[in-house]
């Protein structure tokens, strides 16, 4: 069996790293917005901690990334698909699961996007970017939405179950990343209330 | 200006990358290939050929009949002229 890969891979080989690098995408994402949530919602404290989760953040971030680009350049490269540079580099341009692949496109321009601006965070202002990179559950969204409609592994028992059980943990999160941020907003009204009133005094 | 980032994030980006994707992509092949030894019809068989060949066309075979054996009609036998002499 294991003499007949290679000749499986020469045959169906740009499907198959198209497969592979969509699926690594897709777990790396999913990673990756799991950690950034979990270090918002400031579970545990501490510096060592928060070390680490931003150096496994960030690297599983970029290791995405890697895999975004290769999953398009093969997607590009197929001979059965022919997508044509239009269909990988412009949304909903491709025929073939338009919808679905379109939402894909879009997620690899938000999560380059949201991913680079990671290294210009100074520059940019660290509470524009903060607020910025709070759109990355939609690369996560979009993407599964993506892996959903356009996947050929989706009836995969073993994929249905990262897609599900990712999707649990990283709602909870979500909502209570939300909350914390509502929290944190009515306190710090509350404390310009309180200063407001002080000053009056 | 952030500092700049070490190498080790991008090796270590790049590492956890090509480990899964090796993983991932040797057990697709594997998958396909062992689909398409027991059934017939491998996962990767759900795209079709990368390059399909052209059918040649082929030219219709006709069915090979035996021919009937028909009888020659008999041909009619000369008659020969009566001559008649004429006096």
């Amino acid at each position: 069996m294991i003499g007949a890969v290679p000749q499986t891979l020469a045959s169906h080989g740009w499907w198959i790293v198209s497969r592979s690098s969509g699926i690594v995408a897709f777990v790396l994402v999913t990673i990756s917005v799991f950690l950034g949530l979990a270090m918002a919602g400031r579970p545990v404290r501490g510096p060592a901690f928060t070390r680490t989760m931003r150096a496994l953040h960030e690297q599983t971030a970029l290791a995405a990334l890697i895999a975004i680009g290769v999953h398009g350049l093969a997607i590009l490269a197929d001979p059965w698909l022919q997508p044509g540079l239009a269909g990988v580099a412009i949304p909903f341009e491709i025929g073939l699961h338009r919808f679905a692949i379109g939402l894909g496109i879009v997620a690899a321009y938000l999560a380059l996007l949201l991913g680079v601006s990671f290294y210009f965070r100074r520059r940019i202002g660290p509470r524009l970017w903060r607020q910025a990179h709070r759109a990355t559950i939609a690369v996560y969204v979009l993407g599964l939405v993506h892996a959903l409609g356009a996947g050929s592994d989706t009836g995969s028992p073993l994929f249905l179950a990262w897609a599900v059980g990712s999707a649990i943990p990283i709602s909870v999160l979500f909502v209570y990343r939300l909350g914390a941020s509502r929290r944190s907003a009515e306190r710090r009204l509350g404390n310009g209330h309180r200063g407001a009133v002080v000053d009056s005094v | 200006m952030t500092a700049p980032r070490p190498k080790a994030v991008v090796i270590g980006s790049l590492a956890l990358f090509a480990v899964l994707f090796v993983l991932l992509t040797f057990q697709l092949s594997a998958k396909a290939t062992s689909g398409s030894a027991g059934h017939g019809k491998a996962t990767a068989k759900s795209q079709p050929a990368a390059v399909e060949a052209k059918p040649e066309p082929e030219e219709p075979v006709a069915e090979y009949a035996e021919p009937e054996y028909v009888e020659p009609e008999p041909e009619p036998e000369e008659i020969p002229p009566v001559v008649t002499s004429s006096s």
